[in-house]
């Protein structure tokens, strides 16, 4: 499958009720790459991914993928286009795996219909790909932190989109799941050259993993970069505050992010 | 294997519902054997041509009481139970039952007023009760959805306690309108309590394409109902057009409530009863919970009002009466039960 898409955002600015989200936002997002969206909390990280998958309309501005708006198409047309991974996916009481991971597949199944053998064979293989496969028929609920998201990550792939969204995917999990699923999302784009965003708050796990990182304060876009531009100490203290110090990893000299000691 | 099971499910409630139908034909003043009730129901299909030494009286028995009554009480528990079970998936609530809501009181209050306005002009009256019926309703859902929206408090509980505020407000103005009513007219708003004693042929025929349309519709739309049970924005994201769905089966639920309403008054806490005894033995997916329901609903309301009419007789109990014992001890167990995770 041919996943060549680009994401570009014109001037977008909007609201949730009559706060202003998101102000005159402009990103262009280069196909077959990892970005990671970094904030303090409430500086408008889920606003954006959900101004671009199309849960809050912008008032102003564009966004396109390829050459196509997506201000005027259907929320069934986005979801076959823009694949989200929510921050905190419902936990469906009841379903299995497998339930959920074809509820992926509603956009091309019609109201009346039921998923037929190339869905589930679709869902199955997104299970393999974040491998849940051998949790396809346990009831969700049985199912560890990790295990789950990985789970919601499959439905998100099952919509067979070439652009994947994900807020927060590795919060609440221990650190070896958080590289788990960061592992996950890093082979998706180097081995199925997905297009992806996702906001983390990790500083150091989104610099290790991510191509792009862009940061996003109080609705406004203030830098966007490669890791080694944007972790840099006094741009980083700036938005999220001076008490932290930037050193450097004698491994590899990656520069990392760490609060500063305790007097 | 999944669709073996479901298959097994599906053939146990037909055959637990025929039985209940043949049990009931024969249970009341005249006792009637299964052998009897098979010939005169051949003899009763014209295609057979089969004359049978069973008496007159039996086969008017069968054909002109029991049967319309005991198929009318079976449309009517398919219809509520449907009903319930879609309100269940429509509001993510499980305690969402056509009576809770305001759907069954709006209804009668519709139909009452059409009957006051009319007068007892039968045969008018049966074909236009069902849809004055289905705005009374409609009307009440909507003020009891817009007063749960309204107020701040999200939980599940305000939906209910808006629902039982406008089916009780409702259901003053229907006894205020009967009990202000002529004396004449009175009888025949009797019914609205919740009744099947003035079931007949008429009224089966005139509901049966209601509640094949309706229910042809809202099968269509099962899969989506378990999609909209993870929330409005997961739905939308995959897809859905959360809002126009959900217009779209209130309508019709509150259609299958009008209909049943329409033909045997209020008749509570069926819609309640019958999906959640399908959760508790077959789980959550409304795949199968929905028609799974809809079968459930018809043999307990025909059981129900087989008890109404034969445990006091020959006096009888409004099957209203019967459906609240069973259906009130079943709420109180579901609220407590479900404490945790009602009150989300």
């Amino acid at each position: 499958m041919d996943n060549k898409c680009i994401l570009k955002i014109n001037n977008v600015t909007s609201f949730l009720g009559n706060n202003k989200v998101l102000n005159n936002v402009s990103l262009d997002i280069k196909p077959g790459t990892l970005n990671g969206l970094i904030g303090v909390n409430g500086s408008g990280k889920t606003s954006l991914i959900n101004t671009i998958n199309g849960l809050i309309k912008p008032i102003q501005g564009s966004m396109n993928i390829d050459d196509l708006s997506l201000n005027y198409i259907s929320d069934k047309d986005i979801s076959k286009l823009i694949a989200t991974v929510p921050q905190n996916p419902t936990n469906m009481f009841g379903f299995s795996c497998l339930d959920v991971v074809l509820m992926g597949r509603n956009p091309y199944i019609p109201t009346g219909g039921w998923p037929n053998s190339s869905d589930i064979d679709i869902a199955y293989k997104s299970m393999k790909s974040t491998g849940v496969d051998q949790f396809a028929k346990r009831t969700l609920n049985t199912l560890s932190g990790g295990e789950m998201q990985r789970v919601f990550i499959a439905k998100g792939l099952a919509q067979g989109t070439g652009i994947l969204l994900l807020d927060e995917p590795i919060a609440n999990l221990d650190i070896s799941y958080q590289i788990q699923i960061m592992d996950i999302l890093l082979s998706l784009v180097n081995e199925r050259n997905f297009t992806i965003i996702t906001s983390l708050h990790d500083i150091n796990l989104a610099s290790l993993y991510c191509d792009n990182l862009i940061v996003i304060d109080k609705g406004s876009i203030v830098k966007t970069g490669p890791p080694v531009a944007i972790i840099e100490k006094d741009f980083i203290q700036s938005i999220f505050g001076n008490r932290l110090n930037v050193i450097q990893n004698p491994e590899d000299n990656r520069s990392i992010i760490i609060p500063k000691s305790i007097n | 294997m999944q669709n073996l099971k479901l298959y097994k499910i599906y053939s146990l409630l037909i055959v637990i519902l025929l039985i209940t139908i043949v049990l009931s034909i024969g249970i009341g003043s005249v006792i009637i054997y299964p052998q009897d009730i098979f010939l005169a129901l051949i003899t009763l299909i014209p295609i057979f041509d089969y004359q049978s030494d069973i008496s007159e009286s039996l086969i008017v028995i069968i054909n002109q009481i029991r049967l319309p009554r005991i198929l009318l009480a079976g449309i009517v528990g398919f219809s509520i139970a449907l009903s319930g079970a879609t309100f269940q998936a429509i509001f993510k609530n499980p305690l969402a039952d056509p009576y809770l809501i305001g759907a069954a009181s709006g209804s009668a209050l519709g139909a009452t007023i059409v009957l006051m306005i009319l007068g007892p002009v039968i045969l008018i009256q049966i074909s236009i009760l069902p849809l004055a019926s289905f705005l009374g309703g409609i009307i009440a859902v909507g003020i009891t959805v817009m007063i749960s929206f309204s107020s701040r408090s999200m939980s599940s509980n305000t939906l209910i306690l808006s629902g039982i505020a406008v089916g009780a407000l409702a259901n003053a103005v229907t006894s205020l309108i009967i009990i202000s009513s002529d004396p004449d007219v009175r009888p025949l708003l009797s019914w609205l309590l919740g009744s099947f004693n003035t079931a007949n042929w008429d009224k089966v025929l005139i509901i049966i394409p209601y509640v094949l349309v309706s229910t042809i519709l809202l099968f269509r739309y099962r899969r989506i109902m378990n999609i909209i049970q993870s929330s409005d924005s997961e739905a939308q994201l995959v897809g859905v057009e959360v809002n126009k769905t959900k217009y779209i089966l209130i309508v019709i639920s509150t259609l299958l409530t009008a209909i049943a309403v329409s033909v045997s008054g209020i008749i509570g806490f069926v819609g309640l009863v019958a999906p959640h005894a399908v959760r508790l033995l077959w789980g959550y997916d409304y795949k199968y919970l929905i028609p799974c329901s809809a079968l459930l609903g018809s043999i307990i309301l025909i059981l129900a009002d087989t008890i109404g009419r034969t445990i006091l007789y020959p006096q009888e109990l409004p099957v209203g009466v019967i459906t609240a014992f069973i259906g009130a001890p079943f709420f109180i167990f579901l609220i407590i039960k479900g404490r945790s995770s009602f009150n989300g």
